[in-house]
């Protein structure tokens, strides 16, 4: 009979409820203690690939998804009887041991993380809420503010009209009675919320609190917004903001690497945590007074 | 000092906390009410147990968590599936308590005269 023995306890209360094991030839497998039948303490056992069970030690993984999607399907019970040193005997059980009832719920993650691409997103906003864009102005021109909002990069109105040389309220009357050129992607009004958030965040825009209505103007917006006011000073205004948005891609792009990397020492620094966890739980007992056993 | 269970000697260790002021802890329970044998430490349930990495100082403490949301993920587990979150209040007399494996996790040792049943109310 297949027999596994305890290497590490990966949850615990009130004794191990979730813990490594291995075979005689180093395979790893996976048990969590499930309700004790007649006073015996029971366990199920599965077989998982490494690389699965390292995901569930760094929080990225979910324990019931880690043993219902395993490329071997069999499932064993072992009666632990007290003691988690002695090797575990594998009994094979139907899959998976007869009712899901004896499976964790959804949910259970080992440390409670944000997803990777939840910290990514947010990283992304918080980085590139502003960016001032650095390209060589025009003459007098000022510089160029481009902000990330609803996940696109965009210029305020009142920035807007002073590169092109209007009144806010002009730019504004002019994108009204064109309604039908500027559609939600080309310009769209900011809600209560994003306005004070912005106040908030960005200390060159804290009056902008002030303002009942601000409206946002994408690239493309900007652009269409020229060709109405179809000033010379419009005209040659886009193009410096076309120039000042596809440098701002270049380094978005690399800003990208440099958040992918980061994630990435992330990651690790989670798996050393992990492991230093591991290791003090296998210290724990040297430490505590031991009398009795 | 008298504790719930006969400990070890040296048991709670130095670094356990004594509980001095109002502090409120959440433990799995079986019972709606809970009863007092859901305060049972793993060596009061499995007296000839081996517990490999429990100490047999921890094995005479109860689990709790500081946070109720660690309690809510424990009972995803199969094992505590029908259990119960329950809110103690520990007060000033309620034993020694001390931060073990998990975060949130605590081994918690109860004094024989701290009245842990009207401390304790189901939340959940």
């Amino acid at each position: 009979m297949k027999t596994i023995r305890h290497t590490s306890t990966l949850y615990y209360y009130d004794g191990p409820q979730v813990f490594e094991a291995r075979d005689a030839i180093g395979g790893h497998y996976l048990a969590v203690m499930i309700e004790p039948e007649a006073g015996r303490e029971r366990c199920l056992v599965a077989g998982v690939e490494p690389e699965r069970l390292r995901q569930f030690r760094t929080g990225a993984l979910d324990l019931r998804t880690l043993l219902l999607e395993r490329g071997e399907p069999e499932w064993y019970l072992a009666l632990p009887n007290g003691d988690l040193n002695a090797p575990l005997a594998l009994q094979p059980q139907a899959t998976p041991l007869a009712s899901f009832a004896h499976l964790p719920d959804p949910g259970f993650l080992l440390h409670d993380r944000p997803a990777l691409a939840e910290t990514l997103r947010e990283a992304r906003a918080r980085n590139n809420l502003v960016m001032e864009v650095a390209v060589e102005p025009p003459e007098a021109a000022p510089k160029l503010r481009i902000l990330t909002l609803r996940d696109q990069r965009v210029l305020l109105d009142a920035d807007l009209a002073r590169l092109y040389g209007v009144e806010t309220r002009s730019l504004n009357q002019a994108v009204k009675r064109n309604a039908d050129r500027f559609p939600p992607e080309f310009a769209f009004p900011l809600t209560r919320k994003e306005i004070l958030g912005i106040s908030q965040t960005v200390t060159s825009l804290a009056q902008l609190k002030f303002y009942k209505r601000v409206q946002a103007f994408t690239e493309h917006g900007s652009l269409q917004a020229a060709n109405i006011l179809n000033t010379p000073s419009a005209v040659r205004m886009s193009l410096y903001i076309l120039r000042a948005f596809m440098k701002m891609r270049g380094e978005l792009a690399e800003n990208v690497t440099i958040l992918k990397r980061l994630a990435e020492i992330d990651r690790q620094l989670l798996e050393h945590d992990t492991d230093l966890r591991a290791l003090w739980m296998e210290l724990q007992p040297l430490l505590v007074p031991n009398c009795n056993q | 000092m008298s504790y719930r269970e006969p400990l070890p000697e040296g048991c709670p260790p130095a670094e356990a906390e004594e509980v001095n002021a109002e502090r409120v802890v959440y433990r799995l329970v079986r019972g709606h009410p809970p009863g007092l044998d859901d305060f049972r430490s793993q060596r009061a349930e499995r007296p000839q147990g081996v517990f490999r990495g429990v100490s047999e100082c921890l094995a005479r403490g109860l689990s709790v968590h500081s946070q109720r949301a660690d309690s809510e993920k424990t009972r995803k587990l199969p094992r505590f599936k029908n259990s119960f979150v329950c809110r103690l209040r520990l007060a000033n007399g309620a034993g020694r308590i001390q931060p073990t494996f998990q975060p949130s996790h605590h081994t918690w040792w109860p004094l024989a005269s701290f009245d842990i049943l009207g401390h304790s109310e189901v939340v959940t």
